[in-house]
């Protein structure tokens, strides 16, 4: 008894921690999001659920499916993170599996390289981009020199934003990655190959498998910002035509008298999450228990 | 501002002052709303005026403590229309919006040729993925306005608002406009060759340039009878100031023509006094000599179209209108 009241007692600073920086934020984005607004252009947040008004949550939802107001922002930003998840995932497996296969200081070293983005603000990675992709950047004169001509990288199209995100992101998707096939009992490899299955084979039935909850942990690491995210797409397109939410939410809430409305995008955004977050409980619940 | 201006204060009156800023006005509004902060001077971008009056957060000014406004100030300006008699506020600094283009890029082009200038992005097909409009709503909006022929830059009007909003929708499948606040950056760097442009920025452009392209590669136009979009910022007292003597002396300081200078050497922006005129400016070394069409005088300032408050009704129009061109 005195054991379990030990265990519970320690997941307190946690718990206290989610009540204060996700609860209770996450109902203050509910309250404005069903508010009113003041003279003075600013949101008045309702706190009693009795007395919300739902008008700016039905404005929202409206306006992100197809036809609404917001359908090709909603449309772009399904498409540029799934093509980012995709790229990811294409570059940022093998990497993660050539670390963990590798052992001793060249491991650290390696992991240290994919650290090192981490010290530079996300911000400035982004700047950096622009000056070399700019018409005349390190990458056109490079490609100039190759024989390939200009390219014009920052002209607002969604292959150079997509790139961006992909470059911005792709830390967060190795890490996990790696720590999960770091993970893999080397001897359940073995018994693949003892067994007879070839090394392909053995990588698809067995590695990629059990290497499933880091992906999938992975990807809700770097969906979740994503789905928020407007300043890559600022920085390096700059055109209304590859906006995504998180653009639509920095337009609404930047100023005038719309900003229940942007908190009404952010409930949106939080539902669409809180979609994929239920899938990957229930798809970790499902290993853990295949695995008991 | 200058923090060369807020030293020169600081010395002249043996007081220190402290300098804070906002991303954005309503982000000062919101703190400035809840009494909490205890700031004595506020600049408010002028179309907000009528909004912080009616909130009780700025104060009406005591003018014998600010005879530079009298003294230093445009005529125009010394009761404008958007605060009669000066009550609330003076005027801070004045600006123009127009065209910047790279003209290396561009050599044939010349808004002038155009019956209507603002025309000739519509017509720049040629050059899609170049263009840029600054991305403000007033700004964006005023400019398809002046395009479709509307010169009142402060309609409430759904009719002339929509219209606007549709040619911006068509503007950016034309020629996939950008949308930028730091276009002194994007024309600078090359990236973008035509551009809605602030004045200011435009005096402030040379800072940017890469090494090796010359400041006579920008050129800015902006009509020269002064029928073009205009705005200016203010400076108020706020209601609860501690030290409102100080504050007022401190709005009187930033009227003095050498202030006034200082503080262009630093943001690239004019203030509405009657020394600061194209050939000071340029006497002072504060602007190059192709880029003089960046400062308003005086006699243009009574002709442009100045963009001040909207009806409650008429900022709803805009904002929805501005949301469906920043979401096509």
């Amino acid at each position: 008894m005195a054991e379990r009241r030990l265990w519970r007692g320690l997941a307190l600073p946690g718990v206290v921690w989610l009540l204060l920086f996700v609860v209770v934020p996450a109902y203050a984005v509910l309250a404005v999001a069903m508010g009113q607004i003041d003279s003075l252009l600013q949101p008045v947040p309702v706190w009693n659920p009795f007395d919300w008004n739902v008008g700016f949550i039905k404005e929202a939802f409206a306006g992100v499916v197809p036809g609404g107001t917001y359908w090709s922002a909603t449309r772009n930003t399904i498409l540029y993170v799934s093509a980012t998840v995709a790229l990811c995932f294409a570059i940022g497996y093998p990497v993660a599996y050539y670390i963990a296969r590798l052992s001793g200081r060249k491991k650290g070293l390696l992991l240290l390289l994919i650290f090192l983005p981490f010290w530079v603000s996300y911000l400035m990675r982004m700047l950096a981009w622009i000056g070399l992709l700019a018409p005349n950047g390190y990458v056109n004169e490079v490609l100039s020199a190759v024989g390939f001509g200009h390219t014009d990288w920052l002209d607002g199209n969604p292959f150079s934003v997509i790139a961006a995100l992909t470059y911005g992101y792709i830390p967060y998707f190795i890490l996990p990655v790696y720590a999960g096939l770091d993970r893999i009992d080397m001897r359940l490899l073995e018994a693949a190959r003892d067994l007879g299955a070839s090394r392909p084979w053995t990588f698809l039935r067995v590695t990629l498998p059990l290497s499933w909850p880091s992906i999938l942990a992975g990807t809700v690491l770097i969906v979740l910002p994503m789905f928020g995210d407007y300043y890559t797409n600022d920085l390096i397109s700059g055109s209304p035509n590859t906006n995504m939410l998180g653009n639509s939410v920095n337009l609404l809430v930047q100023g005038g008298s719309q900003k229940n409305l942007g908190a009404a995008m952010v409930v949106v955004l939080m539902t669409i999450l809180a979609i994929g977050m239920l899938y990957y409980l229930w798809e970790t619940n499902r290993q853990a228990r295949a695995r008991a | 501002m200058n923090v060369e201006v807020v030293k020169s204060f600081e010395k002249k009156y043996g007081v220190g002052v402290e300098l804070s800023t906002f991303s954005t006005i309503d982000e000062a509004i919101a703190k400035l709303a809840t009494g909490a902060v205890g700031y004595d001077v506020f600049v408010p971008t002028q179309p907000y005026i009528s909004l912080l009056v009616a909130g009780k957060i700025i104060q009406p000014l005591n003018h014998t403590y600010v005879p530079n406004l009298e003294r230093e100030v445009w005529r125009s300006l010394r009761s404008p229309w958007y605060d009669v008699g000066s009550r609330y506020t003076v005027p801070y600094t004045v600006f123009s919006t127009g065209i910047a283009w790279r003209n290396d890029f561009l050599p044939d082009y010349d808004p002038t040729q155009y019956s209507n200038p603002y025309q000739s992005f519509w017509e720049a097909t040629d050059i899609s993925g170049r263009v840029g409009m600054l991305d403000d709503q007033r700004e964006g909006l005023g400019m398809a306005l002046l395009r479709n022929g509307v010169t009142d830059v402060n309609t409430g009007s759904e009719k002339h608002v929509d219209a606007a909003a549709n040619a911006l929708k068509e503007l950016i499948g034309l020629v996939n406009l950008r949308f930028y606040t730091n276009e002194y950056q994007h024309l600078a760097d090359g990236s973008v060759w035509l551009h809605q442009a602030w004045s200011g920025d435009m005096v402030s452009i040379p800072y940017y340039l890469p090494k090796g392209t010359p400041v006579t590669a920008v050129s800015y136009w902006w009509p020269e009878d002064g029928r073009g979009l205009m705005g200016n910022d203010t400076f108020a007292v706020l209601k609860g100031a501690k030290n409102p003597v100080l504050a007022h002396l401190f709005l009187n300081h930033l009227l003095e023509i050498d202030t006034a200078l200082l503080n262009m050497e630093f943001t690239g922006y004019q203030q509405p006094l009657t020394e600061m005129t194209p050939e000071r400016v340029l006497e002072e070394e504060l602007i190059p000599e192709n880029l003089t069409t960046a400062i308003v005088r005086e006699d243009q300032f009574e002709h442009g179209f100045l963009q001040g408050p909207l009806s409650a009704e008429g900022m709803g129009i805009w904002e929805s209108a501005w949301s469906e061109v920043k979401t096509t």
